[in-house]
């Protein structure tokens, strides 16, 4: 691909929308913020600020394929063109090297992408540019710029692009915090709930045993060791009558 | 909200740790929480399957006697809080207004000497894990200041409750929760086991029986559950029999 053209003439005006669209993005950066509504607002500007016909983020599954999860543009020949974004393409390149990949014209690279190549002289899209969503050497992701005219974006533009692909790599980690701080709470309530159920336990083998809670404890203790048993799951079973009180008195097994 | 004050925050909670040759733990958030709130006491709860707000910690007996009173009758700011997971801010209990909004716990908070509660709820992005507690025995709204302190030391509770918990289970979570109080609290469910043996039902239904004593007797939960555990007490002495 040849340089892109860098004299784009005074950029002030787009560096004020620049700077409002991050601050629109970062605003959405609050409590119970939607990812997928984030990004799609994401591709949306950078429609508007860099010049392009379409714009994708696209992120990879559990089995690390590169799924599109918002777009620009809703229109058959853009999805058309992704159909291929796990065989071959500056999608699957960006997101493998973790570096920018680009084609100034995608229905040229017979070579390179001979499938993609096809599917864009069909699809409209020519000129694209793939950028990396990662977390130093971690590749999250890719956000692809097309254009309709072939070409080259100017470096500038495409220096905003990473600002954009970064963005949508701060709210995907974000989103990830998020998601954690939800399994801990889970794991608290559970931690809780077990404190809870042990100690009815106690109380409930105390009255049934004739003994005291201190004893109760140990013998459920020594039965839960002995029938390699979690202490939580025989304090459930004796709640719920599926463990007889009168088995914890008894030895273990072989003793 | 001011970064440095979340800093300072912080650090007066480690400080108290540090006094006591402790790790951090909840009881040091409430300590310094009443401390910097100029509250008589401050309470933490934590939500569990028995009921939305398992008492965690509470700085002083007062706060343990509401939180019993809010366990007993399944009602109070804290309840509230977690539920709706919203802060309830109640400047004056001795008001026509509050003893109808909170019949029951109104007149016994204020018999305890308390005026002013303030509940917020512990937890993020629609995640509520509990409620911290400031009460004052004078009465009055918390300040400009005083509410964003009171956020930022339900966030440390959190923050601590989340880290603690992440680490490993079962031995933190004890350092965590570990208060005389927790010690107390842990006899009422001793208690609630004891009493589903002898009632023959299952816990939460013997949790119910036991809040339902603890509240016609006017004796506190922990009260009760002594008494139970010692055996001077059993539910199915037939006084908790229904109708005349």
């Amino acid at each position: 691909m040849t340089q892109g053209d860098n004299a784009g003439g005074p950029s002030t005006a787009r560096d004020g929308r620049l700077a409002a669209t991050f601050v629109e993005l970062a605003d959405t950066l609050v409590a119970g913020f939607d990812i997928i509504d984030m990004l799609h607002t994401l591709t949306e500007r950078c429609v508007e600020l860099l010049d392009v016909t379409a714009a994708a983020v696209l992120l990879p599954d559990r089995r690390s394929a590169l799924q599109l999860v918002a777009s620009s543009s809703e229109q058959p020949r853009l999805l058309d063109l992704m159909r291929l974004r796990n065989q071959e393409g500056p999608f699957l390149d960006a997101y493998h090297s973790g570096e920018p990949a680009a084609s100034a014209d995608l229905a040229a690279e017979v070579f390179r992408w001979p499938r993609l190549a096809e599917a864009a002289r069909d699809s409209g899209y020519v000129g694209t540019q793939a950028l990396p969503l990662r977390l130093r050497d971690q590749p999250l992701g890719v956000l692809g710029l097309f254009s309709a005219d072939a070409g080259a974006l100017a470096t500038d533009t495409v220096a905003v692009g990473q600002s954009m692909a970064d963005i949508a790599t701060i709210s995907i980690l974000h989103t990830r915090a998020f998601q954690r701080r939800e399994q801990v709470a889970e794991q608290l309530h559970n931690t809780l709930n077990a404190r809870i159920t042990i100690e009815q336990a106690k109380g409930f083998l105390a009255e049934k045993l004739r003994v005291p809670v201190g004893e109760a404890f140990a013998l459920m203790r020594a039965h839960a060791h002995a029938h390699h048993l979690a202490l939580t799951e025989l304090a459930r079973g004796v709640l719920t009558s599926q463990v007889d009180p009168a088995d914890l008195r008894s030895s273990p097994p072989g003793g | 909200m001011d970064p440095d004050r979340e800093i300072e925050i912080t650090e007066a909670i480690r400080d108290r740790a540090r006094i006591e040759g402790a790790t951090v733990a909840v009881r040091h958030v409430c300590a310094v929480a009443a401390r910097t709130l100029n509250a008589t006491g401050v309470g933490v709860y934590l939500v569990s399957d028995l009921g939305p707000i398992e008492p965690v910690h509470a700085t002083d007996p007062v706060g343990s006697r509401l939180a019993e009173l809010q366990v007993v009758l399944g009602a109070g700011p804290a309840t509230v809080a977690v539920a709706k997971d919203l802060p309830v801010l109640v400047a004056d209990l001795d008001t026509a207004a509050s003893r109808e909004h909170w019949p029951m716990f109104a007149p016994e908070a204020l018999a305890e000497g308390v005026r002013a509660v303030f509940a917020f709820p512990i937890g993020a992005n629609g995640v509520t894990i509990g409620a911290l507690e400031i009460y004052r025995a004078d009465a009055g709204l918390l300040s400009a200041a005083d509410l964003e302190d009171a956020w930022l030391f339900a966030d440390a509770a959190m923050a601590l409750i989340l880290a603690g918990v992440s680490d490993a289970p079962t031995v933190t979570e004890y350092g965590l929760f570990a208060s005389e109080f927790g010690e107390r609290w842990a006899e009422v469910h001793q208690a609630t086991g004891m009493v589903a043996a002898q009632l023959g039902v299952d816990p939460t239904t013997a949790f119910l029986r036991l809040r339902a004593r603890a509240f016609t007797s006017g004796e506190g939960l922990s009260r009760l559950a002594e008494d139970i555990l010692a055996g001077r007490t059993r539910l199915d002495d037939g006084k908790d029999t229904e109708g005349p």
